[in-house]
């Protein structure tokens, strides 16, 4: 069980009360039923394919997992040792949804399903992701995805 | 994650994300989100609870749908109960390792290599085992043979410019990849054994009484003591969970790192 609460009281006090990012504006954006909408996977679990480079301390790079991934070839390489890893050594839904988000799109309630999916390491400044995520918008645009499920760890 | 869905709603797309820290989704002030009163590392509640994890996501993908926010709504449910909440599972499972098999236990101090890979021996079949039942490993993100790793730790020790399994890679990445796959490997193993052990436990007896828990301390001192600053900081909780450091009465520093 690895719940905030269980750290020691110091350590959660000053989790919680850790500084975030501040944004002055907050860009919301509609659009069509979730059944029209094509969804992308984008997790900061520092989730890749097998084979691929594993993530490094305060990297804000990111790793493509294709749509078509087979369960076995899902690894992590999350510098965190502060989070449950064996929900995910079991099952890789627990933290990356993809066969369950596939379910719904073929239950219709979802449009469809991203050709790619995107990975970073959440344990890192966001502002060095920033760029990272500029590149992922154009290659989702390019993929017609509307709507992103953001999946933490 | 919650600076993520700014970056990408700025952009024009739309997005919906589980918060597991409702304190810092507060402050965020994400498009949409979910606060799931879920273990960190589990964000879509339990593993192989497919019907909950699909109503956990119907719930938050259903928040796209809302014409205005910001938006945090509280998943009404807790997951499936955990095994350590349901007594008796726990019957049988006391330590992965016992060396009733009439070998002896080899000791950690006197031959640190030999009784690191006697107990690694020792687990194999149940990661064997878990590898049927998973149908997956976590192992092999370093593609460098286990038992390699393991000699590599037990040299790091005694000689930090030991030669590196990973050549190709710097030494304090050579050094979370060897305890990373050790992890993966143990937990595996661990979670297969009869008794369906939680994750704390798991952990705690991995950090506090295996033989790699015991070589864990002793790297996390090494590094601590290095002159790599990026070993140094990996020292504050890279190697050893804040909990467990708590439980070894070791103070972290909450301000090492992002996570």
């Amino acid at each position: 069980m690895v719940r905030i609460d269980e750290w020691p009281e110091e350590f959660q006090d000053a989790y919680m009360k850790r500084e975030m990012p501040k944004f002055d504006e907050h860009p919301y954006v509609t659009g069509k039923p979730l059944s029209q909408r094509r969804l992308a996977l984008v997790t900061t679990a520092g989730l890749h394919r097998r084979g691929d480079r594993p993530f490094t301390e305060q990297s804000g790079d990111f790793r493509i997992i294709p749509s078509d991934i087979k369960d076995n070839d899902i690894v992590m390489s999350h510098v965190s040792t502060n989070f449950d890893r064996i929900g995910f050594m079991q099952d890789a839904d627990v933290a990356f949804p993809l066969n369950r988000v596939k379910e719904l799109a073929v239950d219709g309630l979802v449009g469809s399903i991203a050709d790619l999916h995107f990975s970073f390491m959440g344990a890192t400044a966001p502002e060095k992701m920033e760029p990272n995520v500029r590149e992922i918008i154009a290659t989702m645009k390019a993929d017609k995805v509307d709507a992103v499920l953001l999946c933490p760890v | 994650m919650g600076a993520l869905a700014h970056y990408l709603e700025r952009e024009g797309i739309a997005t919906t994300g589980i918060s597991l820290v409702r304190a810092h989704t507060e402050k965020i002030q994400p498009p949409r989100a979910l606060w799931c009163p879920f273990e960190l590392g589990r964000p879509f509640g339990a593993p192989n609870e497919p019907e909950f994890q699909t109503r956990v996501i119907k719930t938050v993908l259903s928040l796209l749908e809302r014409e205005t926010g910001p938006v945090l709504e509280d998943f009404p449910e807790e997951p499936p109960s955990a095994p350590e909440e349901n007594p008796g599972d726990m019957e049988g499972w006391t330590c992965p390792v016992n060396f009733g098999d009439g070998s002896a236990e080899i000791d950690v101090d006197t031959d640190p290599g030999s009784a690191l890979a006697q107990e690694v021996d020792q687990l194999r079949s149940w990661y064997d085992l878990a590898l049927k039942k998973n149908k997956r490993t976590t192992l092999g993100i370093s593609e460098v043979p286990l038992v390699e790793l393991s000699k590599y730790l037990v040299s790091f020790l005694e000689d930090q410019d030991t030669p590196l399994p990973r050549p190709d890679l710097p030494v304090h990445q050579n050094v979370k990849l060897a305890v990373d796959e050790h992890r993966a490997f143990y937990y595996e193993a661990s979670a297969a054994k009869p008794g369906n052990p939680s994750d704390t436990e798991i952990a705690d007896w991995y950090y506090e009484d295996s033989v790699l828990g015991q070589l864990l301390v002793k790297l996390n001192s090494v590094c601590a003591g290095s002159d790599d600053p990026i070993l140094v900081k990996m020292s504050d909780r890279r190697i050893i969970p804040v909990r467990q450091r708590h439980l070894k009465g070791q103070k972290v520093n909450v301000l090492a790192h992002n996570d």
